[in-house]
């Protein structure tokens, strides 16, 4: 039950007769009048319980796009239901608008949008459907919540897309597609084939012509090498979910940072033919994509990195040895996208570092404050000095852990959460034209 | 909003739907801590009713030391029947015909009005008044008019027979003048009289100033006795009337109430009333509110603010500058293009060769200068940095 504003307006009118009636006589004929036109209303208000709600929501979105979702409501009554309608949505999924009118006759049904505009991403769910039912005099209204379940999936926004055309094109420069006969590391032999205008001619293969040398005579047929990088590499992306992944530097937090380095990384992988695999983990796999190729390997790990949110807790880095073993036997491009900044707590790390080096090029990519980089630059004042000094500090502590990373065979990537997913893409293309895959 | 709490899942589904049994169990909790509110009134309101004791001054129920609990039961004992009466229509019922009574009036909240005082008049035949306001003495003793406080030990000096009866009393009070036709007793000596009695026709009206001479505490000292015995136990009845606050039988004509219509009442109930069903209409939401679990947010440069703050609050100058001279050097080596392993001293050479400066100052700069206060502190700071630039701009290929 709800009562409406005319409801208290016809109650404030009751001043009249109270006054000219003389008193309490007044007041009972208004509370009786007033009471009785309530009951009638409330009775041939239409019941909110006869209508049948259903939801239209599409699966997934991508953070910062707004979503249409639908109610179907159908009057499966015997009167009209008019009112007001509420698509609760939890506070994040930016329903809008909150409350929508609702004139459904008996036997009809209608349809209510309500524009969704997420603010974060994870899995949204609707809470219920409220429907406030006013009777025929608008005095009072009958309500009611109706369990309308319902989900979005709203997905990272993979917003480093934009880097990815200019590294596609510098992958291009390494394979084959361009003219590219040197030799070099991280090549391997493609095929011979004959020369023309054009070729370098340090690409040569003398000892090649020689053996196609026409022995009936006739023109020398110059015989050139081609050479294609390396395929079909196997490339392990770790994810640290743990405690120092909840950290909000420059307005992202570092879990979203790792997301989008990660999406920029399998994404030019899968181009250049190599194979990524997908773990997030703490204490546990808090998410895992193995075994998908091409398209299908951005829209599974969106998917699956969607609902993820950083736990309060230490990661246990000796399980990663054993969580890299489990997803491939063979040698592949570990990256961890971690935080590497006191000694102390990196200590688990660099202990399980040596087992994965042995076997597998590692590379640690780690997102920096690019508040404490501006920090050590800052001191006019006394109390600046001190803080800059604690920066300096920090800078100090990260460093000494990269080198140790360093030393222990492994390879550090770290940046602004801007620039980490350009900056790890860019490693990659390094360590294939290298031929260290 | 729930707090912050970390966490992929949400621990319960966003619903606001309580399940049926919670929702009879919180109606059931509302309904006994009503009964348990309604019961707690009926309680105190009962408890209240019964005690009247102690409420009024003399009250001749009350055998504390302010009651006037020992005269009335010797009174009792002396073949007087005592009433005691605390509304107007109560003190008319009790008084009859007003024969053979005498009606004590102790007016010791000031309620009564002039018009009270008035209908008084005609109801009996003898008037005790107690410590009266001005009003009554207008009213029932005209002519006898308020003279000040008395107290102290007085003396019969009068023809009044229960005071000569009484001999010396005790008692503090009210003083009064009044006209000679009067009978005055006990003088304060300065013109006043603690006891005065007026005869109108065949009223009798007598204004007792020394109020707490009835006091329990008070009788039995000196006459005090013997003067209230005489002055009460005059007839076979005493009406003792001691009017209560509600006792509305006459309301001052002048108050606002007198000027309200029948509405008054009624239009403040349905004010009230509106304005409650304002508050329900406004604040009756639509369906139950959505908690959401959100993911817990760090800021990242905490530990740097905090640490900082420590190294102020510690003025820790030799370890902040450490630090400084230890980042400076670092930089220099690799502006430098030293290797990562270079000494000190290297450091400080190359520097010194590449800017042209003096490598003892640049020595006292990066190793041996001292930070004695803050001041010095930022000084050397703007130092390393000076040199920082320096470098930089020395080494710059133009």
């Amino acid at each position: 039950m709800a009562i409406s504003g005319w409801f208290v307006a016809v109650l404030a009118v009751g001043a009249v007769p109270v006054v000219l009636l003389g008193g309490w006589p007044g007041f009972a004929l208004w509370a009786a009048l007033l009471t009785l036109g309530g009951i009638v209303d409330a009775l041939l208000a239409g019941s909110p319980g006869g209508l049948r709600v259903t939801r239209e929501v599409p699966a997934r979105s991508r953070l910062g796009e707004p979503v249409e979702a639908r109610l179907v409501i159908v009057n499966s009554g015997r009167r009209t239901v008019r009112g007001a309608v509420r698509d609760a949505w939890q506070p994040s999924a930016g329903a809008r608008p909150a409350r929508q009118r609702l004139l459904v006759p008996p036997g009809e049904r209608r349809a209510l949008q309500t524009t969704l505009t997420p603010t974060r991403r994870g899995e949204l769910r609707a809470a219920g459907v409220t429907v406030r039912s006013t009777g025929p005099l608008h005095l009072v209204a009958r309500q009611r919540t109706l369990r309308v379940p319902g989900a979005l999936r709203v997905l990272p926004p993979f917003a480093s897309r934009r880097h990815l055309p200019s590294r596609i094109a510098r992958l291009r420069e390494l394979d084959g597609r361009t003219s590219l006969l040197v030799r070099g590391q991280g090549t391997e032999f493609d095929s011979l084939r004959e020369y023309v205008r054009g070729d370098d001619v340090r690409s040569i293969d003398w000892r090649a012509t020689a053996r196609r040398r026409d022995p009936a005579g006739g023109g020398a047929k110059l015989v050139v090498r081609t050479w294609r990088p390396e395929r079909d590499r196997r490339i392990v992306i770790v994810i640290d979910s743990g405690r120092s992944a909840a950290a909000r530097i420059a307005d992202e937090v570092r879990l979203d940072t790792a997301f989008e380095a990660s999406l920029l990384l399998a994404a030019l992988a899968t181009r250049a033919g190599d194979r990524v695999d997908l773990a997030v983990y703490d204490r546990r796999v808090r998410g895992r994509v193995q075994g998908a190729t091409g398209a299908q390997l951005l829209a599974r790990m969106v998917d699956v990195l969607a609902p993820i949110e950083p736990e309060l807790i230490e990661p246990d880095w000796y399980g990663v040895p054993a969580l890299v073993r489990s997803i491939t036997p063979h040698r592949a491009l570990v990256v961890l996208l971690t935080t590497i900044d006191a000694p102390g707590a990196a200590q688990p790390l660099l202990a399980m570092l040596p087992e994965l080096t042995r076997r597998h090029t590692v590379v640690v990519a780690s997102v920096t404050d690019p508040e404490v980089i501006a920090a050590t630059a800052t001191r006019t004042a006394s109390d600046e000095v001190y803080r800059a000094a604690s920066a300096e500090r920090a800078v100090q502590d990260a460093t000494r852990v990269a080198a140790a990373i360093r030393r222990l065979g492994g390879e550090v990537v770290t940046g602004a959460p801007q620039e980490l997913p350009p900056a790890l893409a860019d490693h990659y293309l390094a360590l294939k034209a290298a031929g260290r895959l | 909003m729930s707090a912050p709490v970390a966490g992929t899942a949400p621990a319960t589904p966003a619903s606001g739907e309580r399940p049926r049994g919670r929702r009879v169990g919180l109606v059931l909790l509302w309904v006994a801590i009503g009964l348990v509110v309604v019961f707690g009134v009926l309680v105190v309101w009962a408890a209240g009713r019964g005690s009247q004791v102690g409420e009024h001054l003399r009250s001749p129920d009350d055998p504390s030391p302010g009651g006037a609990m020992a005269l009335a039961q010797v009174l009792e004992q002396q073949g007087v029947d005592v009433q005691l009466v605390h509304s107007f229509w109560e003190m008319q019922s009790a008084l009859g015909d007003g024969r053979d009574a005498t009606l004590l009036v102790d007016d010791d909240w000031w309620v009564l009005t002039d018009e009270a005082y008035q209908e008084m008049l005609p109801l009996a035949e003898h008037l005790v008044i107690v410590q009266p306001t001005d009003a009554a003495l207008a009213r029932l003793a005209p002519g006898v008019e308020y003279a000040g406080f008395a107290g102290g030990t007085f003396a019969a000096d009068c023809a009044l027979p229960a005071a000569q009866r009484a001999g010396r009393i005790a008692g503090n009070g009210d003083a009064y003048t009044a006209p000679a036709s009067a009978t005055r007793c006990y003088a304060d000596g300065q013109g006043g009289s603690a006891l005065v009695r007026v005869d109108r026709g065949t009223l009798t009206i007598t204004v007792l100033g020394l109020g707490d001479l009835l006091g329990n505490d008070t009788i039995a000292s000196q006459g005090d006795a013997a003067l209230a015995l005489g002055l009460l136990g005059e007839q076979p009845r005493l009406v003792w009337y001691q009017p209560d606050v509600d006792d509305y039988a006459f309301e001052d004509s002048n108050s606002l109430a007198a000027h309200q219509g029948p509405w008054f009442l009624p239009l403040v109930v349905l004010l009230l009333l509106v304005g409650v069903a304002a508050a329900v209409w406004r604040g009756r939401r639509m369906g139950p509110v959505v908690v959401e679990d959100l993911p817990v947010v760090v800021r990242s440069s905490e530990t740097m603010e905090g640490r900082a703050r420590l190294y102020e609050r510690g003025g820790a100058r030799d370890h902040a500058l450490a630090t400084l001279r230890t980042a400076t050097l670092a930089r220099l080596a690799r502006t430098l293009g030293l290797a990562r392993t270079a000494s000190d001293d290297e450091i400080v050479a190359a520097t010194a060769a590449a800017t042209g400066r003096d490598p003892a100052t640049i020595d006292f700069l990066l190793r041996s200068a001292e930070a004695r206060d803050d001041r010095a502190l930022v000084g050397l700071s703007d130092g390393l940095l000076r040199l920082e630039q320096e470098l930089r701009r020395a080494v710059q290929p133009d």
